[in-house]
């Protein structure tokens, strides 16, 4: 049972990193919290659930084209509201995408009312069987995609000049402008690369979740705790987190209480930000929000 | 850069405003009866509701409140009460305790006399609390935590039936129906419970557990998850360890769409699963899919044979029927009926009794219905408690999923099935 406990936490992991990494991504590079992030989830679900009704496209099928709309939806934003109020101050933006938030959540709830919704795809039941351990192929499906995007990422972040002018406007902005970078169109970048990566965890999540407009206030605590733990910005760290979150969920919610889990994500979040602000795989010194 | 900076402005209005508006009530907005002009006290007959249009619990919120409004319109075309037509001032608990209170206070200081909600039993209780301490009469139409009339409120009234009555229904129905059918003796059966962990779903455990302990059964085991868990699978596993027979659930669509998905995905059998509240929405439905069927759920009555309705109730029944359906181009929800069935109680039974809105005279009124089983539109009669407010007629039925339908199959005369897939087939072999 041990065993079955643990690979349904790292399967659970993969979930979780899949729906915390483009956070991690924008906050590493903006320096911006996105607190309407569980909604930019809970819309690409929508989304799924849409192209489900409409023209009975498997959600994995329908990201091919609803995570590059998300990437544009997200450019817009940047565009509209995220690059006009980082130009006031670190507050300015947090009420921004705090605002953005309650918007997107009443959006939903004028546009699609409040009914809950499902995609009823059948890969939700199915599962892999090795010995006497099961695994559901959602699961095992949602950990490859996070596994890959962030090898894909980091390579990304890492080996292209695109990437490189990225990390160095995290590093440092006005250097990075002074080197002849264009700062604006790194954000621009950013923030729908951010987007369009929590469009692919929706997708992702979407055969076995249910799909309200209040879904994202559930889902985004857990990618807050994530992305602090595995260190702010570090793509890394958000799958390193994820893994660590499901983990104890898993074991936690099993030989404790399901009730108790709750409580142990925050106690960590807590302790993290007391002990080792910048996370486990973060850059000394990326949690000072807004001052760079 | 001008134009900038009047945009960066321009956004943080926004952004304020709209968090300022989205946790304000609906008021006006959603007036019933067509009418925009605002009300003056004197020409309208003004009801506060409080149910929650917004949060996790707004499909139910949302379901009562097109019902209530559908009564209101009823009672309008025939004249309305006390001479005047009446309107809905709707407030927005937003699925919060707090809020819930506030929004309580805000309809009181507005001038309601009634108020009618909840849906949450979270904010159930401390909204009447508010309208206990102002005198104002609060109907229940929708929570079922037993706390909300054990507190001796005088004002306080609830149509629906409770956490208890859902509760002992499904430990009966456990008892007289599915322990024979498995061929175990009842206090022999294996018994989980578990349920979301806020005052619905605990109410609901307790009553489930109290129950059982009065039939000579008890549980292995009771497990509480938040209604908000991003996984249930650690507590599928622990089930799957324990091995039970039957597992009672009470929780939210959510949650318990969830929990059978994975109990598929890590092959739990169970020999029946028997929900108290929830199960049967059919948003459940739509969700599981074939996966669905044979799952029983305790609860106020939905679907019932209306044969055993008064005919007059019948009719009354049929029209909200027809009317929802091409009003809202949806079928009503057991949420539907149960708003439509307390606004339509207290607009044509309790008001015109109490022949004002003074509160002692609306309580004299309430307390003075009697009203057999079969005269409102989901079976029950009423009588008000005179001590608790609860009315004491309301009842809850256990439903059963067959072939992608609710079907009621206990107790028997109100059954329009018999309950079949006991055992449930294990996954494999569906």
């Amino acid at each position: 049972m041990l065993l079955q406990i643990i690979m349904t936490g790292i399967l659970l992991g993969g979930i979780y990193a899949v729906i915390s990494i483009g956070l991690s991504l924008i906050f590493g590079v903006m320096r911006i919290i996105n607190f309407a992030h569980g909604e930019f989830l809970m819309i690409s679900m929508y989304g799924a659930f849409w192209a489900f009704q409409y023209f009975h496209l498997h959600p994995y099928v329908s990201a091919v084209v609803i995570v590059p709309i998300a990437f544009i939806i997200g450019a817009l934003i940047y565009k509209a509201l995220i690059h006009p109020a980082m130009k006031r101050s670190a507050s300015v933006v947090v009420l921004a995408t705090v605002g953005l938030s309650l918007v997107l959540q009443n959006m939903a709830l004028f546009l699609w009312k409040s009914d809950f919704r499902t995609v009823p795809v059948p890969i939700a039941g199915m599962n892999v069987q090795i010995g006497s351990i099961y695994i559901p192929l959602s699961s095992l499906v949602a950990f490859v995609v996070a596994s890959l995007i962030t090898v894909v990422l980091w390579m990304f972040l890492n080996k292209t000049q695109i990437g490189r002018s990225i990390r160095a406007t995290t590093q440092d902005k006005q250097a990075a402008q002074l080197m002849g970078i264009n700062v604006q169109k790194t954000f621009l970048l950013t923030f729908g690369l951010g987007s369009a990566l929590v469009a692919v965890g929706g997708s992702l999540i979407t055969p076995i979740f249910t799909i309200f407009p209040a879904l994202g206030v559930n889902m985004v605590m857990i990618c807050f705790v994530i992305v602090v733990l595995g260190g702010l910005g570090s793509i890394p760290g958000a799958w390193l987190g994820g893994i660590i979150i499901g983990l104890i969920d898993a074991i936690a919610g099993y030989y404790f209480s399901a009730e108790i889990k709750q409580i142990l994500f925050f106690v960590i979040f807590i302790a993290i930000m007391i002990v080792k602000p910048a996370g486990l795989l973060g850059v000394k010194g990326s949690e000072e929000v807004g001052l760079k | 850069m001008k134009k900038g900076k009047v945009s960066a402005v321009m956004a943080t209005i926004l952004a304020l405003g709209l968090a300022i508006s989205g946790c304000g009530t609906e008021t006006g907005q959603q007036a019933a009866g067509g009418s925009g002009a605002s009300a003056q006290a004197s020409d309208k007959v003004m009801i506060g509701t409080l149910w929650p249009l917004s949060g996790g619990s707004a499909n139910w919120g949302n379901d009562n409140l097109n019902g209530a409004k559908l009564a209101v319109e009823l009672v309008n075309e025939k004249g309305g009460v006390l001479g005047k037509q009446v309107e809905l001032k709707n407030a927005d608990n937003a699925s919060d305790p707090a809020k819930a209170a506030s929004e309580a206070e805000r309809l009181i200081q507005d001038g309601a006399k009634v108020i009618v909600g909840t849906v949450i039993s979270s904010g159930a209780l401390p909204a009447s609390q508010v309208a206990e301490k102002n005198k104002v009469v609060y109907l229940e139409a929708d929570a079922v935590t037993d706390d909300m009339t054990n507190r001796g409120f005088k004002y306080t009234f609830r149509l629906n039936s409770t956490a208890s009555d859902n509760g002992k229904a499904a430990v009966e129905f456990t008892k007289n129906v599915l322990a024979p059918k498995l061929g175990i003796a009842p206090a022999d059966l294996k018994i989980v419970i578990s349920h979301e962990d806020s005052a619905y779903g605990t109410s609901v455990g307790d009553a489930a557990e109290k129950a059982l302990a009065e039939n000579g059964m008890s549980a292995i085991a009771r497990e509480r998850y938040s209604a908000k868990a991003t996984d249930l699978s650690s507590l599928v596993l622990k089930l799957k360890n324990a091995n039970p027979d039957i597992l009672l659930n009470v929780g939210y669509t959510p949650d318990q769409v969830l929990f059978w998905k994975q109990a598929k995905q890590y092959d739990l059998n169970l020999k029946a699963l028997v929900g108290m509240a929830g199960w049967t929405l059919q948003a459940t439905g739509d969700g599981l899919g074939d996966l669905v069927n044979g799952i029983f759920d305790a609860s106020a009555p939905v679907g019932i044979n209306t044969d055993g309705l008064a005919p007059e109730v019948k009719e009354l029944h049929d029209t909200f029927v027809k009317k929802y359906t091409e009003t809202y181009n949806a079928t009503p929800s057991l949420s539907s009926f149960e708003g439509f069935g307390a606004m339509y109680l207290l607009l044509n039974d309790i008001i015109p009794k109490a022949g004002s809105l003074e509160p002692d005279k609306l309580r004299e009124a309430a307390l003075s219905l009697d009203i057999p089983e079969g005269g409102t539109v989901l079976g029950w009669g009423v009588k008000f408690n005179s001590e608790t407010g609860q009315n004491d007629r309301a009842f809850a039925t256990v439903m059963q999923w067959q072939e992608n339908k609710v079907e009621t199959v206990f107790p028997e005369k109100f059954a329009t099935k018999e309950p079949s897939m006991v055992p449930l087939p294990t996954w494999s072999s569906r």
